[in-house]
């Protein structure tokens, strides 16, 4: 009974925070895209590396 | 080290058993603050509740969590003594410095990984890959602290920042974790135990060697300096991993 109201508690809380920080959202949505880029130029690395040892091992290079 | 071939050993100790507690104190600090944090984190959907279930409810989740956070403060503390009181470990910081040849070496590999060159470039002690990681780790490291004393200490910092600092530093704190889970628990991983030649396991961080044949192929500039151009004893099960 008190670890559900307490946990009831801390998600109403978790739930509020979005409002809480509303006076910067625009800072939410540049740290979402600079999050997004810097996933994508790691799984661009991933891929190219991937990708070129795949053909370096296939023409015999490597 | 007994090994040797015209005075070059099969193995060299690359790292010692400071440098290598030091990454574990790291790497478990992160994986509980990373599971804690994301509780909170991504607490209105199923993954952040059943995290924070796991974890024993949100007020253990929060003790967890800073108890964890005082383990990263003192390895903070720990490393930065390591690095400007010992001189390994100021002889270490100084071969992580960044530098011009890191970007144009960077260049090379991606050239190289695309079939449009035919060689490696060299690299010395830390590869510009392993510099952003270091660099990325411990900027990334001091930012959670310095945010997480922020929320920690909240009453105390509200009486003298105003509000939108406060927000900031949430926001800071919460999405700088997320970054710093992509770099660490992605990126690194991926580049030390899953990419070619290294997959399923480099051995590493567990026993700090590394064989000679390796260090010749990822830190020629480093085996050279040590070993001239002698030739390194041959792998007993010779891998082909590349520097990054």
């Amino acid at each position: 009974m008190a670890l559900g109201i307490i946990l009831g508690r801390g998600l109403a809380l978790v739930r509020q925070a979005p409002q809480a920080t509303s006076e910067v959202p625009f800072l939410r949505v540049a740290v979402r895209i600079l999050i997004a880029a810097l996933i994508a130029v790691l799984l661009t690395y991933i891929v190219i590396e991937q990708v070129g040892t795949w053909r370096r091992r296939r023409s015999g290079r490597d | 080290m007994t090994e040797r071939r015209n005075g070059v050993p099969r193995e060299i100790q690359r790292f010692t058993a400071n440098e290598l507690a030091q990454h574990w104190v790291l790497l478990i600090t992160l994986v509980v603050l990373t599971l804690t944090g994301l509780g909170l984190f991504a607490g209105d959907t199923w993954l952040g509740r059943t995290l924070i279930s796991l974890e024993g409810g949100i007020e253990a989740r929060g003790t967890i969590h800073r108890v964890s956070a005082v383990g990263l403060m003192l390895l903070v503390g720990w490393h930065f003594v390591y690095v400007v009181f010992s001189e390994r470990g100021h002889r270490q910081l100084m071969e992580m410095r960044p530098k011009t040849q890191d970007f144009r070496d960077t260049g090379t590999l991606l050239a190289f990984l695309l079939g449009r060159r035919g060689a490696m470039p060299e690299f010395g002690r830390f590869t510009p890959l392993q510099k952003l990681q270091y660099w990325g780790a411990g900027i990334g490291s001091l930012t959670m602290v310095a945010t997480g004393l922020v929320l920690w200490l909240h009453t105390a910092a509200m009486m003298v920042m105003p509000k939108w600092v406060f927000d900031v530093t949430t926001i800071v704190h919460g999405y700088e974790g997320l970054i710093l889970f992509a770099l660490l628990f992605g990126w690194h991983l991926y580049i030390v135990h899953l990419s070619p030649g290294n997959f399923p396991l480099q051995s590493t961080f567990l026993t700090g060697r590394i064989s000679t044949s390796r260090m010749r192929r990822e830190h020629g500039i480093e085996y050279r300096r040590e070993f001239g151009e002698q030739k390194p004893p041959a792998e007993p099960r010779a891998g082909k991993g590349e520097a990054r």
